[in-house]
């Protein structure tokens, strides 16, 4: 990746079929930055997770999804834009494992893997009814 | 890049299912190749359902060539082992990859699923069941 500083944008369709394609291209910068190999895979299952998400709780999907990388001196930026509803509840709420596992749930595992396994994760809601998907991962000292 | 229609552009998934047997227990062995991600686990999900409506309660997955899981696919594999433990069946895992090891491990889920390193370990394990407690291990 270039310089830092450097800001990349990404336009996709909301397709679940990209979401191959588009963890190679996160793998990819991730190891170019210099990451580890395990933050590499948190990196991309985190970014993979986020856009799932924004996926199957889309309310239009003819809607395009945008995708900010940015890089600094200190951390790896991507966040995350969607049109989809409001999920500021969701992303507030805290995944009990344990009980999550006794009771053995079949979904609501990806916000937590989200927040497992970046350093710093932040959600927005717009004026514009847009929600952004902060997630940072520090770079390694 | 072959594309079949218009949802099948870049699918990378595959399941190949052979039938075993571990004394008088009827198994279905799934061999799952690709990545189980948001865009495929409805492929697993549908196959599972399928043999659990034909009568299958008994399970192994080889998840060797399995490059990648995303929570929709640990919800897959966590909804067909309440199903089959809840018919007095069992689902056991042979092969992982290192990789796919840790998330299984960093989300508690080898807590439910012993991962065993041959199919005949696998098949010994459903003619003697017993309890096993694990600590889940924070490799990451």
């Amino acid at each position: 990746m270039g310089p830092r500083g450097d800001r990349i944008e990404l336009k996709i369709p909301q397709r679940l079929e990209y979401l191959g394609p588009i963890r190679v291209f996160f793998e990819g910068i991730a190891r170019d930055v210099g990451f580890p190999e395990n933050d590499i895979e948190k990196i991309v299952m985190s970014v993979d997770e986020a856009l799932s998400n924004s996926i199957s709780y889309s309310r239009d999907n003819d809607e395009p999804l945008w995708i900010t990388i940015e890089l600094t001196l200190e951390a790896l930026s991507i966040t995350i834009v969607d049109a989809g509803d409001d999920y500021r509840d969701r992303f507030q709420k805290n995944v009990e494992l344990d009980e999550h596992l006794r009771e053995m749930r079949q979904n609501g595992l990806g916000l937590h893997i989200i927040k497992t396994f970046m350093d710093h994760v932040k959600y927005n809601r717009t004026s514009q009814e847009k929600n952004h998907l902060t997630l940072v991962k520090f770079l390694p000292r | 890049m072959n594309e079949k229609d218009e949802g099948q552009m870049w699918k990378k998934f595959e399941m190949i299912t052979t039938s075993v047997k571990a004394g008088d227990l009827n198994l279905k062995k799934v061999r799952i190749q690709g990545y189980l991600d948001s865009s495929t686990f409805p492929q697993l999900q549908e196959h599972l359902d399928n043999l659990l409506q034909q009568g299958t309660n008994y399970y192994l997955l080889d998840l060797e060539d399995l490059t990648y899981i995303s929570s929709a696919g640990l919800g897959v594999l966590m909804g067909i082992l309440r199903e089959v433990r809840e018919k007095k069946g069992d689902l056991k895992i042979i092969s992982m990859s290192e990789k796919i090891e840790r998330v299984f491990s960093l989300l508690g889920f080898s807590r439910l699923m012993k991962v065993y390193s041959s199919e005949q370990e696998a098949l010994e394990a459903f003619l003697n069941p017993r309890e096993e407690e694990e600590e889940p291990e924070d490799r990451f």
